[in-house]
């Protein structure tokens, strides 16, 4: 019931919160955070039935291969609490950057019904159920990505949405495949089944596809059109984590990634880490600087998880997490700046230090996360991902997997150096955001901080949790 | 007792924290915080230093269910030792500061990374597993970086600079530390150094060398060493003089356990180290002879020293190594010395350049005196520190003998020859000589800053007087119980000293025995003109100026003026272009494949199709086959042939006229044309199940209702069905709007639409003939989307 809740509440709150919207914009701001808050409370009363790993049934269903199978297990109880709190911060945030556009009850109904699908997405335990949510969360990302309706905007939402769909209709011809194979979708049924390697191709189209990695990365930097607080949330709780999500429940909980598929993640992984640190090295558009990164750090998740080893798959998870955490409070002070100069080129920017120092100051907190400096859990989250492909016999994939470390601190260095230090004669007056907007960008940065300090509960909880998920 | 061992770490760092949360004005406070946690750190250094071993061990990371790291502490004899030599320095440097950095803009910062850094390096030097050595190894790195960019913008490359060696060697190092472990299992300091690992797998050599880089990196060592003398400029000398002290203290800290403990560095390896360390101490020196400004002369001089100890360490013998050692304790003192004396110089005069300095050792005595013995100790003069030093690390190289021991040798005497000639030149320009104009009346620093170099000097004549001491009571215990270091051919020093005090009295004898009675001061004059005396001094700068144009010298100070040297620019260089490239030919080329190739070729297609399908003729004959398609399944459904034709059919018409919709302008013709696609779909399922097909065909036909009527009442408004005029019809008519969406996504067979189930199933039943009628559908479908988004673009675009 409880899980039914989880993903019911913010989906009928998203409905709710557009008739709101007719009535009063401040009642749908505030239905809007009870939502979210809700949710997150739902999901965090998940964590004592997650420990046994329950599975629910919701009805029978004559469609074939169909079934409201639900399951309430560490791993989808930790990415939806990640992703819930996330969100919650993000509609917080939002209060104070979005206040002054049009729209706004699309704006909060599609960011509800986006967290309420990503929520009934990692408690699925049927394939198809998982596939309707996810393109639930696609259609949401469209609209969000072109939410200005910039005729430049609109191309960046096509390109996502096209994109991304492209990979997940294969991704559906896989499971057509699954069930002919194995005769079920759903996740316990298939464990340990081996299947072709054809339905694993097109299964990895859409993963890939959905977490913008390489070749399938180019709708991700564009996509930083979209209002901040949208890029964070499709940055760090909703969108590429779905693929990452995936790639877990069905690659490494139901088929075991076979030796073949480690070596085609590791080295799509691999690409992605370094063509993105590449990219981001010489874009100078704060935002995309942020995009590449987030595909070049989320590539390091897919190398932890291609090892299949132990180690590995719990620094992946680990990573995720540190990572969700920074990249959204580096989005949000982006977001900031951007806000208040209406510029995201970084060649215009400097020497905002002065005009905000509290945000400086939390872009460095999860700055760390993101180049996996200590005490952060980015460091020991990377630091995993690496000895996990040295233990699976990856050690050119690690060697390079190091050069892209080198590559992301050298972007995330220019970028501080280039948005905060330095001289600036254009913005002298122009002072922090909100203190709404500055007190999300700093709870992501305390939270960050707080996941590198107690690494020792975080890496427990995730041992737990992988090995529910391996058996 | 053991818990004792968090003390150093985390008193320094939690009082830097304070002092981060303190007033910009409370600077006394601030100040006295920091002497007392130094003065507190020192006091626990000391008493762990004559304790026996001690290690705690708390549970800190379960990577696994078989592998846990802890937060393990251990203080072997070298751990002892370096923690107190650092806690020592970092009084001194403490009392130093207080005068020195008293108005700097950011003494809030300054203080707290001064008392994090000894934290961190502490924690660094306790560790007793790789991964705890890694995490403090890093914040030091960082701290760094942050004490760098203290002085501003201008500091602002040469602290990246600092950060991105640091990272070089700090991910290097990670590396080492995996291979390291998948080999042997263990992460542990003690555990791997009982598995007497020599270097002679690939592996485990690669293993050796990655961790090595990292001790470069940190160390200063070449070719890492680039960092140091770009924030010799840009830092306050206390920085210069502290920060990289402890860097170096890390980097032989790490090197040494590397070398001593667990890598048998007798075979290559050892070698290896030996040239790494020549080719510092020359190249280090080389460049320091030509320097113009104090702080870089001083920077690439502690580069220089540092290839002694590398030379030492790398010996493999216990003297060398002991010597090795030994001349980092005198260069911690020394060094530190030349620093801080450089500060108090840069403090009452404001000057760094050679150039603007001279005739300061009369107003400056203390400096003055401090700085000479200073200078005749890191040249190797004896009976000062660091001949001693010198004297084993040559008596290492000799016994560990080898072919081409003779080069090494040849190698260190000559750096140490460059190293009296430069400092000869830092004398004269500072000290001697005449003083400029532009300097005006010069005193002594405040006692604050002459006597925590004072002392220094006197450490550096006590240590090279009584050079026994500190070599068998500090050093010799790292080598482990029992160890005994026989020095060969080392004097008695006591005789010796009396001699050496004897003869420069009576030196000072005859000096003032022979002084010229009477004399007269006056101005220059030529042909009874007086001339600006300015003309006569003689600066150091055009010191050694015949080594820069030597032979081989030239051309190689040429490069390094190129910068060809400068293993970081270069990287950065390359790295730099290959981005480029990255991002111009395979990012950017993708985007613009996916953006604009991709729809000119749908458009392409569309287009030819467009002209063939002239007044619906193709579309016609499209329904006409349809229908035989369809009439041939109901009378002659056993003929297999025929339903492959069907099939084709079918698909032909769900992706062509996906094409012919793309092209289209006009909203009711290409929903004609949709509509003759999605007929398709329908057509194939009548081939593999009648159910599936009626099912895709109802659900089908309600969105495709709708988008008709949502058409029609655009028409009825606009009075056009011109897609190219609908711009901004989202504003206006909101509702048809999202009818229209909702109906193009259901179309398109996106859940959690209706369609599809009936695609799902469609895909399924076509799976089971052959995965091509799958991918058949699959790409119709997305090519219904492609198009269908179309007009939704413009209906959203500004009017």
């Amino acid at each position: 019931m409880l899980a039914i809740a989880t993903f019911g509440i913010p989906i009928i709150g998203s409905v709710l919160t557009l008739i709101a919207d007719r009535i009063n914009g401040l009642l749908r701001n505030i239905l809007a955070l009870l939502t979210v808050t809700a949710t997150l409370a739902c999901a965090l009363f998940l964590i004592p039935i997650a420990e046994t790993a329950e599975t629910v049934m919701l009805g029978p269903s004559t469609i074939p291969g169909f079934g409201f199978n639900f399951i309430i297990d560490g791993l989808g109880v930790y990415v939806a609490i990640m992703s819930a709190l996330i969100g919650l911060l993000i509609v917080a945030y939002s209060v104070g950057y979005m206040r002054d556009y049009e729209h706004l009850g699309e704006y909060y109904f599609l960011v509800v019904l986006f967290l309420g699908a990503m929520m009934g997405l990692v408690l699925s335990a049927n394939l198809l159920l998982i596939y309707i949510f996810w393109e639930i969360t696609a259609i949401c990302s469209w609209r969000l990505i072109g939410f200005f309706r910039d005729p430049e905007h609109l191309r960046s939402a096509d390109t996502a949405l096209l994109m991304t769909v492209f990979g997940s209709f294969f991704m559906l011809v896989g499971m057509e495949m699954v069930w002919h194979e194995t005769g079920t979708l759903t996740v316990a049924a298939i464990r340990g089944r081996g299947i072709s390697d054809l339905a694993m191709f097109f299964m990895f189209i859409g993963i890939l596809a959905k977490s913008a990695q390489v070749p399938l990365q180019i709708w991700l930097p564009a996509a930083g059109v979209a209002p901040s607080p949208v890029t964070a949330l499709l940055h760090a709780a909703v969108l590429v984590v779905i693929g990452v999500f995936a790639f877990a429940r069905i690659f490494i909980g139901a088929f075991n990634l076979p030796p073949n598929w480690q070596a085609y993640t590791s080295i799509v992984a691999t690409l992605t880490i370094l063509i993105a640190g590449g990219a981001a090295l010489v874009e100078n558009n704060a935002k995309r600087i942020l995009a590449y990164s987030t595909l070049g750090q989320l590539a390091y998740v897919y190398l932890g998880f291609a090892s299949m080893t132990a180690i590995g798959i719990v620094g992946g998870l680990v990573f995720l997490l540190a990572h969700s955490l920074a990249k959204a409070g580096l989005f949000l002070c982006v977001g900031i700046i951007e806000h208040k100069t209406h510029t995201k080129d970084i060649r215009e920017l400097g020497g905002m230090f002065r005009n905000f120092p509290a945000t400086a100051i939390a872009f460095i907190l999860c700055a760390l996360t993101i180049i996996g400096f200590p005490p952060s859990a980015g460091f020991v989250g990377k630091m995993m991902i690496i000895m996990g492909a040295l233990e699976g016999g990856k050690a050119i994939f690690a060697a390079l997997a190091v050069l892209g470390a080198l590559l992301s601190l050298g972007y995330m260095l220019r970028l501080f150096n280039a948005v905060f230090l330095g001289q600036n004669a254009r913005w002298k007056e122009i002072r922090e955001g909100t203190p709404g907007m500055v007190l999300t960008v700093v709870a992501f940065a305390v939270l960050s901080l707080l996941a590198g300090l107690a690494v020792t509960p975080l890496l427990d909880i995730v041992q737990v949790l992988v090995g529910q998920m391996t058996g | 007792m053991n818990t004792l061992l968090f003390f150093p770490i985390a008193i320094p760092i939690l009082v830097g924290l304070i002092c981060l949360l303190t007033r910009k004005q409370d600077k006394v406070p601030r100040e006295a915080l920091t002497v007392l946690t130094a003065l507190a750190s020192l006091a626990l250094s000391v008493f762990i230093f004559v304790q026996p071993d001690l290690s705690i061990s708390v549970r800190w990371l379960q990577f696994t269910s078989s592998l846990s790291v802890g937060f393990d502490l251990h203080t072997s004899a070298f751990a002892r030792f370096t923690l107190a030599v650092i806690a020592a320095f970092g009084l001194l440097a403490g009392l130093y500061s207080l005068r020195f950095m008293r108005s700097h803009p950011r003494h809030r910062e300054y203080y707290a990374y001064f008392l994090m850094a000894l934290g961190v390096t502490s924690g660094a030097v306790l560790a007793e597993n790789f991964v705890l050595l890694l995490f403090f190894w890093e914040m030091h790195g960082f701290l760094l970086f942050l004490m760098a960019g203290l002085n501003g913008d201008s500091a602002l490359p040469a602290s990246t600079r600092t950060l991105m060696i640091a990272g070089i060697g700090d991910l290097t190092l990670l590396l080492g530390i995996g291979l390291l472990w998948t080999q042997t299992g263990s992460l542990s300091i003690s555990g791997l150094s009982a598995l007497a690992l020599t270097p002679s797998t690939p592996t485990l050599g690669a293993a050796f060398l990655l961790m090595a880089l990292g001790a470069f990196a940190k160390g200063g060592i070449m070719p890492l060493h680039t960092w140091i003398p770009a924030i010799s400029t840009e830092t306050p000398m206390t920085v210069m003089g502290y920060f990289t002290s402890l860097d170096k203290m890390l980097g032989f800290y790490l090197l040494t356990v590397l070398s001593l403990q667990i890598f048998d560095v007798s075979g290559w390896a050892g070698w290896l180290l030996m040239t790494v360390g020549a080719v510092t101490l020359l190249g280090g020196v080389l460049m320091a002879v030509i320097q113009k400004d104090f702080r870089r002369m001083l920077a690439f001089h502690s580069i220089s020293q540092v290839g002694y100890m590398v030379i030492g360490i790398g010996t493999g013998t216990p003297l060398g190594v002991i010597g090795g050692l030994f001349h980092l304790l005198n260069m911690i003192i020394v060094k530190g010395s030349l620093y801080l004396c450089g500060g108090s110089v840069q403090y009452r005069t404001g000057k760094t350049k050679f150039d603007e300095l001279g005739g300061l050792a009369k107003t400056m005595p203390w400096t003055f005196v401090s700085t000479l013995i200073a200078s005749l100790a890191i040249a190797g003069a004896p009976p000062l520190n660091a001949f001693v030093s010198k004297w084993m690390v040559y008596q290492g190289i000799i016994e560990r003998g080898g072919a081409v021991f003779p080069v090494f040798l040849l190698v260190a005497m000559f750096g140490s020859a460059l190293t009296l000639a430069s400092f000869m030149k830092l004398l004269y320009s500072m000290f001697w000589g005449d003083k400029p104009a532009g300097l005006g009346e010069v005193h002594e620093s405040p006692w604050t800053i002459t006597a925590p170099i004072f002392i220094l000097g006197l450490l550096a004549v006590g240590f090279g007087v009584s050079y026994q001491w500190p070599v068998t009571a500090l050093l010799t215990p790292i080598l482990g119980p029992g160890a005994q270091v026989s020095t060969i051919g080392l004097w008695d020093s006591n005789l010796a000293t009396l001699l050496l005090i004897a003869s420069l009295l009576a030196g000072l004898v005859v000096y003032w025995a022979g002084r010229p009675r009477r004399s007269r001061e006056a101005d220059v004059f030529l042909g009874g003109e007086a001339l600006d005396p300015e003309i006569y001094r003689v600066p150091g700068t055009h010191f050694y100026g015949p080594v820069k144009s030597m032979d081989g010298l030239k051309q190689a100070y040429a490069l390094a003026d190129h910068g060809s040297f400068d293993l970081y620019l270069q990287g950065a260089l390359v790295t730099r272009r290959v981005s480029r490239w990255v991002y111009k030919y395979i990012d950017q080329a993708l985007a613009d494949f996916y953006q604009e190739v991709i729809p000119a070729l749908l458009s392409l297609v569309g287009e030819v199709l467009h002209v063939l399908n002239t007044r619906m003729v193709l579309t016609r004959v499209l329904w006409a086959l349809y229908a035989l398609g369809g009439l041939a399944i109901l009378f002659a459904p056993e003929q297999a042939d025929l339903i492959t034709l069907t099939r084709l059919i079918a698909c032909t018409g769900m992706i062509g006229w996906a094409f012919l919709a793309w092209v289209e302008t006009d909203l009711q013709r290409m929903l004609v044309l949709a509509a003759t696609s999605q007929l398709g779909f329908v057509v194939l399922g009548i081939t593999l199940s009648s159910g599936v097909a009626l099912s895709y065909l109802a659900t089908g036909s309600i969105a495709l209702l709708v988008l008709f009527a949502v058409t029609y009442f655009i028409r009825r408004s606009l009075n056009t069905t011109s897609i190219e005029q609908m711009s901004g019809l989202a504003a206006r008519m909101p509702v048809a709007f999202v009818f229209f969406v909702l109906a193009a996504l259901w179309l398109s067979g996106l859940p959690p639409f209706g369609s599809f189930f009936s695609k799902f199933r469609l895909g399924v039943a076509a799976g089971e003939i052959s995965p091509f009628l799958t991918i058949a559908i699959t790409g119709a479908a997305i090519l219904t989307l492609a198009y269908l988004l179309r007009p939704i673009r413009r209906f959203l675009g500004n009017a």
